[in-house]
């Protein structure tokens, strides 16, 4: 009799198989059209943030990187030695660029989600999953690219300060860049598959459960 | 005592209840920890890559990540030459630097927050993290050395398969990792549910 693998590694082989395909997918098809959504989103986020209005923007480089024209109190600039001017706006732009290889970190969630979530034991709510999933992941990359915004002007205005907010805003940064985009999704597919959940916390014997493809 | 008359009646339950059960506490209470603990280890495991000397460490060790992943290259027969956390191929002089996010270190401390924060014993706890840590640093060696060819013979994907594709996949084996670790427990202590 045929010994049967286990269900983390019958796991592993469809999660691994299905995250190269929607990654491919994402990579060819999604990509372009995720950037103009997202360019769209993290300018109103722009726009809504305090003192923000229609001359704050986002504007597309030729080589895909973001120009991004961020409001800044005018406290803060005074703080990083810019002088106030007397009667002024109480919100000054900041422009900054932001790579386009960064902002395609930020879309990568969403295809990495829904392939843990289509190997994941089937779930009766993966549809109503999917849809909670993906709306959190939508609203999540407007506020990680407003995160590395918020980053650099730090880096801008106070280079090299080790200030504690300084330090928890290059914190912020980091995971916004580097951890949630690629952590999150798998993190949210076992939050929200029950049967994932129980058997990867060990909650339930996975060797009794069946993971159906 | 067992009567060996009798058949002994395996019990299967789910080991973090099995370990619950077995140092008389809640089950829940357990679960609750680790869904407060998690997070929490996780954010101080990745402020703690921010401070400066921990970061000049993690240089030190990527350093020996580049120079392993040469010395493999070499085993099967390949050319690399190392220069720092430069990995070059001597023939074209193509190479790929190892930097920060590609040296394992971020899932390492994904792992370990999560079997430290877990309910289990700490000599399950320590064997976790030495295996655990093994595992996605010997798969972190493979994605190193096939970036490093990917670079050379099929550069239009190297982005692609550098900053998305092992970056998610890597987070998916650690996952895995976890998962088979925690549920060894319930083989561990399936023998002392043996009544």
């Amino acid at each position: 009799m045929r010994r049967q693998s286990s269900p983390p590694l019958r796991f592993l082989v469809r999660a691994t198989l299905l995250t190269a395909t929607l990654l491919a997918v994402w990579w060819l098809v999604l990509l372009d059209p995720m950037l103009v959504g997202l360019r769209a989103s993290a300018e109103f986020l722009i726009r809504a943030l305090p003192g923000g209005n229609a001359s704050y923007y986002i504007a597309v480089k030729p080589e895909g990187a973001w120009e991004i024209r961020m409001p800044v109190p005018a406290s803060i600039l005074e703080r990083a030695g810019f002088a106030r001017v007397p009667g002024g706006p109480g919100v000054r732009g900041v422009r900054l660029t932001i790579e386009r290889q960064v902002l395609t970190g930020v879309t990568v969630a969403l295809p990495v989600f829904w392939a843990v979530m289509l190997a994941a034991p089937r779930d009766k709510r993966l549809w109503r999953n999917l849809a909670t999933g993906s709306l959190f992941f939508g609203l999540l990359a407007p506020a990680l690219v407003l995160i590395q915004a918020a980053a650099r002007v730090r880096g801008i205005l106070f280079h090299g300060s080790h200030h504690p907010a300084s330090v928890v805003l290059d914190l912020a940064a980091y995971l916004a860049g580097h951890v949630a985009p690629s952590t999150l999704p798998v993190l949210a597919a076992v939050a929200l598959n029950d049967g994932l959940r129980k058997q990867v916390m060990a909650l339930a014997d996975s060797s009794h459960s069946s993971l159906q493809s | 005592m067992v009567d060996p008359a009798v058949e002994p009646l395996r019990v299967e339950v789910a080991p973090l209840v099995q370990y619950a059960v077995m140092n008389g506490g809640d089950p829940r209470k357990g679960i609750r920890r680790f869904l407060i603990g998690f997070p929490v280890c996780l954010l101080a495991g990745f402020a703690l890559l921010q401070v400066p000397q921990v970061d000049a460490a993690i240089m030190v060790f990527t350093e020996g990540i580049t120079w392993a992943s040469a010395g493999l290259i070499h085993l099967f027969g390949g050319q690399a030459v190392v220069a720092g956390r430069i990995l070059r191929n001597p023939v074209n002089g193509l190479a790929v630097e190892v930097q920060n996010g590609c040296n394992g270190v971020n899932v390492t401390v994904l792992l370990w927050a999560a079997i430290l924060t877990y309910p289990a014993g700490w000599t399950r706890k320590v064997k976790g993290l030495l295996a655990g840590t093994a595992a996605l640093h010997i798969l972190n060696l493979i994605r190193v050395i096939s970036l490093f060819y990917l670079r050379q013979y099929r550069p239009y994907w190297f982005v692609f398969a550098h900053l998305y594709a092992w970056e998610s996949l890597i987070v998916l084996d650690t996952l895995v990792v976890f998962w088979i670790w925690a549920s060894r427990g319930r083989r561990i202590a399936g023998h002392a549910s043996t009544i």
